[in-house]
């Protein structure tokens, strides 16, 4: 696969990490390229970059409450004893997880996994990317990530 | 058996920690540590019998923990719990003295496959 992963896949891809490693499978319920608001609800971002001879950036974000609940769920501990540091945790391990996942549906993708990185915007990307929102009906957890075609 | 579980996430060590419960292996006492430099030297103090590694973490990489392990002499079992399961990066492992690779996002019976002979 030399194209970007379609916004159907990038959702099965995600669903099936969350499904497998705490089972939360999420529905995809927008291809749309909107980023994810700079005001309230607060959102968390965490990007990982996929260096080589075609440089990309995997990115995730979720709102407040939902990156509470997925801390709290893989944590395994109560949602009001999760703090700032394990919600960064959290999705710093899901994204790791989520482009390795993005890295072997392009298969043809000998790159290297960088580190997760916490940050607090994600600007418009000027060259071509897919993004998807996801939607666990259950508990109301929003997942957005991306795969944008550049380092960010 | 004695465990350690190396990984530069919490959240993923808790959750290795839960997967090794569900999978029957609650009785072995565990140890953590958050990257391969600190693995190292508790490696060095406390003797594990099992090494859990993830690949990719700051200060030391899981590839260079168990290659100066191996070059110091030192044959603990060492596994690796990893985002990249490619044919590639498991070769390397094996190449490297692991025991087998273990691609994230793993399910209790990838744990019972893999460490079924290792922990009974």
């Amino acid at each position: 696969m030399t194209e970007l992963p379609s916004p159907q896949l990038l959702a099965t891809l995600v669903s099936g990490v969350t499904d497998t490693m705490f089972g939360m499978s999420f529905n995809l319920s927008d291809e749309g390229k909107e980023l994810p608001r700079e005001e309230p609800p607060v959102w968390h971002r965490v990007v990982l970059p996929i260096s080589g001879q075609w440089p990309l950036t995997v990115a995730i974000a979720s709102d407040s409450q939902g990156a509470n609940v997925l801390a709290h769920t893989m944590f395994s501990c109560p949602v009001d004893e999760v703090d700032g540091g394990m919600v960064n945790d959290a999705l710093s391990e899901l994204v790791n997880i989520i482009a390795g996942q993005v890295k072997g549906a392009m298969s043809d993708l000998q790159q290297t996994l960088g580190l997760p990185l916490v940050v607090d915007s994600i600007a418009a990307p000027a060259g071509k990317w897919r993004a998807a929102t996801l939607k666990n009906d259950a508990s109301h957890v929003v997942i957005w990530v991306a795969i944008i075609d550049r380092a960010v | 058996m004695k465990i350690m579980i190396v990984d530069d996430s919490r959240a993923m060590r808790m959750i290795v920690r839960r997967t090794l419960r569900n999978a029957g292996y609650e009785q072995h006492p565990i140890v953590e540590a958050s990257n391969g430099r600190e693995a190292l030297q508790l490696i060095r103090e406390t003797s594990p019998d099992l090494v859990l590694a993830d690949w990719n973490m700051p200060e030391m990489s899981g590839i260079e923990l168990i290659t100066t392990l191996r070059s110091e002499g030192n044959p603990v079992k060492f596994g690796f719990i990893t985002t990249e399961g490619s044919q590639e990066r498991t070769a390397m492992a094996l190449g490297e003295g692991a025991l087998f690779l273990i691609a994230k996002p793993f399910t209790v019976e990838d744990f019972k496959l893999k460490m079924g002979g290792l922990l009974g």
